[in-house]
């Protein structure tokens, strides 16, 4: 360690990286110490591109939004978003983007600007022009009367039949010919254009301020509606030439399937990533663990699974998917958070299809459980996924996700100059969402990207919280009080998003775990919140299937009391600008498979809605001063407060040796 | 020398006058140009016909105000309903226009989609029968997804056409000078600091000790430990207050000496000691670095300004029938 720190030190400084890389192999070598992740994506790149001046050997916290819809989305276009994926991304760097409405001669009556740029993002329009759904459930979008809309609402099983069943229909129809091929090539000037954008955003000089990545939205759905859509993230410009929609692979497996051909498999360089998002509103369709035939997946498909899909996003405008939430029988009453009162889309606005969530609905924290469920039938763990957040907003605006001055991700924006707005902009439910949070050791695609594959991401509700996550079967007790903290969890352990290294010969000490996290520092105008409490999550399988659920208090705020005035909404209370903790397992059975998460809390504060609903003086305790808008306040649905938070991407253990899966990469020897 | 009566040049003209006389004197010439002077006004008049928009009634626009106000919880102004007015009428004459242009007939995803209401609603016949049929009925108008992509196929052709032009050195020359943030590069900064965790008088008077204690050594001792660390390598002003809150920056900036410890500085943490270790004064970028950027930004200009002329122009191609004030 003597010999590691001051090679990471000289590399900290030195423009000569490569000298500095070397330095740090050398070093490696003669501490004797395995070579960690933080410098494995230091290879050459696998692009075009000038080398970045910043090199973070010990990774940084990029923050970014991978979900971000633009006028090609019909859900878009029709709310009268016309921002392009360029303007998205203009956005996403710091200039302003005109919101809908428009003046005669093309001017945006509204505009917005982020306070704080963010270092990358992605557009991730529908591939499909399947907007039908949203459209003719929303009466607020202007397809709404269409005849296949009222068909939609008035015969819900033609509706399914016309809208939904994509295979009967593309077979019947011969929607997109009998090879597909006429409807995908005219998808090709969208694409184009979106890959342009990308491009153009992207930072290929040595500045690294901002990167792009092409991608798109695969907006597939179950038989019943459910929601089954997923973000496809390529990793430079090798993409296929027309994107795989629903309409050309109208299932997951398919979809995987096409990926390894158009992609994967087709010796272009092409490198892919799918994340899915709102498992929340899947019913449990998301995460099948049975193949498009019925029959049970095999261990090549969670092989696949697997290596396609390694993030998943947790929480975003339309509710958290983290872990499902029963005010009666949920022992942890923080999975309350961001929750969505039906388990479908489609129950939002069609009454007899509502149906609340349920244990089985699909949340992330169930899903994972039942990933290392598979693992042990198949060798393999189908749902091996890192945690990342975004907004999927839709009007361009990539990372709105502050609390304050929200005013929709569907059609809305802040007002240029105006007045707070009279009345809430968005439905209740619906929240601004959150971040995707990085370890990358530059800002570049090979260095995200990377970061994204081995899972060192975090997710979070919108506050730039910074979070390092390490486990590790020698973690030093210390560690917390280690000016080398982050360099000290590589050595001794594995971050975020990695399987625990094999157990030490003749031990039988429990796994032990180290977390940190670090304030958002906010803005002059929006100062961040201090920190609340750091848990760890842990969830464990026995090879009798049986399961169980913990989670950790391991570190808190000496705050006595800390709060917020619902009727100002001024916090009181202190905080912990950092928050440090060492765990070891105490109930650790070597037998059992795990995974643990850690969670981070800030000091509760005012919702978006509660913002509004104080600014406009409303008093649920006197009717009079409720003004028309604002009704939503006073109901019993409305959550006041919340509690913004960050979720670490998990580390995995697996009994007898760790299961390293197939795309992990290996620490290279020097 | 041509002699009178002689032929020189002029001979075959001359030869195929009589022939042309009699074309321009048969009958069938004289339907033919009838025919195409009716198709010629034909055409015309059914654009003309076609090129009319009608304005949206005020119950109309009452509706799109009540509906957008909802959505968007804002007043509704005058201005906000000419613009949703207007926009309402500029959807409706480009819909119109690609469909005088025939987009619809050659875009795979509405043909199929004009084929996939055929079929749900049981219209009999080949391919050709079932459009004519979809058609006929209407079903453009009303099929939110086809009138998408009608609009911005539209979009797509305007664009299209501007996409071949390159712009010159003034162009660019205008837009680096009109742009100045584009050139501009801020300074950097390299630094070590020293954290003193907590906004308390005590945390600061550790800072403060610290620094006393000095005494040569190369680092202040007894610091606690920063989730970012102690090195920070070449960042903004910018970069350095988003990792440690707003103002830090500037404060440490006017205390600036290079090489030694000073502070302490306060932050949202608590107290830092810090020493600059480099200083990389600001540079404008010069035309040519920046070049690819004031390309990007000429050809979004000339997208949108291409676009605004084009629907400016064709507004003045359509009539407008208003039959009650927004």
């Amino acid at each position: 360690m003597r010999v590691l720190m001051p090679a990471l030190l000289r590399l900290w400084n030195c423009k000569q990286t490569l000298i500095a890389i070397s330095t740090l192999l050398s070093a490696s070598v003669v501490s004797g110490q395995a070579l960690t992740a933080q410098v494995l994506d230091t290879e050459p790149y696998q692009e075009q591109r000038e080398p970045c001046t910043q090199q973070y050997p010990l990774g940084k916290a990029l923050f970014g939004d991978t979900h971000v819809h633009t006028k090609y989305s019909l859900d878009a276009s029709t709310q009268g978003t016309r921002t392009s994926p360029a303007d998205a991304y203009h956005f996403a760097r710091g200039a302003p983007i005109g919101v809908q409405p428009w003046t005669a001669d093309g001017q945006p009556l509204r505009t917005l600007q982020l306070d704080r740029p963010l270092d990358f993002a992605v557009v991730t329009d529908h591939a499909e022009l399947f907007g039908e759904v949203e459209i003719c459930s929303d009466p607020a979008l202007a397809g709404h009367g269409s005849w296949q809309c009222k068909l939609f609402r008035h015969y819900p099983r033609a509706a399914f039949f016309i809208f939904n069943t994509q295979s009967s229909l593309a077979g019947r129809l011969g929607f997109c010919g009998e090879d597909g091929e006429r409807c995908r090539q005219a998808g090709l000037r969208p694409w184009q254009e979106i890959q342009q954008a990308a491009e153009d955003a992207y930072d290929r000089s040595s500045d690294c301020e901002f990167t792009s990545f092409v991608a798109y939205e695969w907006t597939g759905a179950s038989a019943n509606l459910a929601n089954l859509h997923r973000n496809i993230i390529f990793k430079n410009e090798q993409v296929p030439v027309l994107p795989l929609s629903f309409i050309d692979t109208p299932s997951a497996p398919l979809l995987w399937d096409g990926l390894d051909r158009d992609c994967v498999n087709a010796g272009t360089g092409c490198e892919v990533l799918v994340i899915p998002h709102n498992s929340n509103l899947s019913d449990g369709y998301m995460f099948s663990t049975v193949r498009d035939d019925g029959s049970a997946i095999t261990a090549a498909d969670a092989t696949q699974r697997q290596r396609l899909e390694r993030l998943v996003e947790i929480m975003q405008h339309k509710g958290s998917s983290e872990c499902f939430y029963n005010p009666l029988s949920s022992a942890d009453e923080l999975c309350g958070f961001e929750q969505l009162p039906y388990n479908r889309f489609s129950g939002k606005f069609v009454p007899f299809l509502r149906e609340e969530a349920t244990e089985k609905s699909g949340f992330v924290r169930d899903v994972l459980k039942e990933g290392m469920a598979q693992e042990q039938r198949l060798g393999v763990n189908p749902f091996k996924l890192g945690f990342i957040a975004s907004s999927d907003t839709h009007i361009s605006a990539p990372g709105a996700v502050n609390e304050k001055g929200f005013l929709g991700h569907g059609g809305a924006g802040v007002p240029a100059g105006a007045q707070l707005p009279e009345g809430l902009p968005d439905d209740l439910e619906f929240n601004p969402g959150g971040l995707a949070a990085v370890w990358a050791t530059e800002n570049s695609r090979d260095s995200i990207f990377a970061a994204m594959q081995r899972r060192e991401t975090y997710a979070t509700s919108g506050p730039r919280i910074e979070l390092r996550f390490f486990g590790g079967w020698q973690l030093p007790a210390d560690m917390c009080e280690q000016q080398d903290y982050v360099a000290s969890g590589y050595e001794h352990g594995v971050a975020m998003g990695g399987d625990l290294l094999p157990q030490p010969a003749h031990s039988n000490d429990a796994p032990v775990f180290s977390v940190f996290a670090r304030m958002d520092p906010g803005t002059a105008s929006q100062p961040g919140m201090p920190l609340k409490a750091v848990q760890i999550i842990k969830v464990s399988v026995g090879p009798d299937g049986e399961s169980s659920e913990q989670v950790i208090d391991v570190a808190s705020s000496d705050a006595a009391e800390v709060g917020v005035d619902l009727a100002t909404c001024k916090t009181y209370g202190k905080g912990a600008p950092q928050l440090c903790a060492h765990w070891q397992d105490p109930n650790f059975n070597p037998a059992q498979r795990a995974y643990y998460y850690t969670r981070v809390l800030e000091n509760p504060t005012c919702r978006w809605s509660q913002q509004l609903c104080v600014a406009a003086a409303i008093d649920c305790q006197r009717p009079a001063t409720i003004k028309p808008g604002y009704e939503s306040c006073c109901s019993v649905e409305h959550r006041p407060i919340i509690q913004e938070r960050a979720w670490s991407s998990p580390i995995w253990y697996a009994p007898a040796a760790a299961q390293m899966d197939a795309q992990t990469p290996e620490p290279r020897q020097p | 020398m041509v002699r009178p009566g002689s032929c020189a040049d002029g001979c075959a003209n001359s030869r195929a006058s009589p022939t042309l006389t009699r074309l321009f004197r048969a009958k069938i010439f004289h339907f033919m140009l009838l025919g195409i002077l009716l198709y010629g006004v034909d055409g015309y008049y059914s654009r003309y016909q076609q090129r009319e928009l009608v304005c949206p009634s005020k119950f109309e626009i009452d509706s799109m105000a009540a509906k957008w106000a909802q959505q968007n919880r804002q007043p509704m102004t005058d201005k906000l309903r000419q613009a949703l007015r207007q926009s309402a009428m500029d959807e409706q004459m480009l819909f119109r226009e690609a469909l005088i242009k025939g987009l619809h007939k050659r875009d795979d995803v509405i043909v199929q989609r004009l084929l996939r209401d055929a079929e749900f609603l049981g219209v009999a016949g080949g391919r050709g029968d079932q459009i004519e049929t979809v058609l006929a009925m209407g079903l453009l108008d009303s099929d939110e997804v086809i009138r998408r992509r009608l609009i911005q196929l539209l979009e797509h052709r305007v664009i299209a056409d501007i996409q071949g032009q390159v712009p010159n050195d003034q162009d660019l020359r205008r837009l680096y000078d009109d742009n100045p943030a584009i050139s501009d590069e801020p300074p950097r900064y390299s630094f070590q600091q020293r954290f003193y965790a907590g906004d308390t008088a005590a945390a600061k008077m550790r800072a403060e000790q610290a620094l006393r204690n000095l005494n040569g050594e190369e680092s202040p001792a007894s610091a606690d430990v920063f989730l970012s660390g102690e090195l920070f390598n070449q960042l903004t002003a910018r970069e350095i207050n988003e990792i440690f809150g707003a103002g830090f920056w500037s404060e440490t900036n006017r205390t600036m000496s290079l090489g030694q410890w000073f502070g302490p500085v306060k932050s949202v943490y608590g107290w830092h000691l810090i020493k600059w270790q480099a200083y990389f004064p600001g540079v404008a970028k010069d035309f040519a670095t920046v070049r690819p950027e004031l390309n990007l930004m000429w050809r979004r200009e000339q997208q949108r300004g291409g676009l605004q002329a084009y629907v400016t122009e064709l507004r003045g191609q359509y009539r407008v029938l208003c039959n009650d004030e927004v």
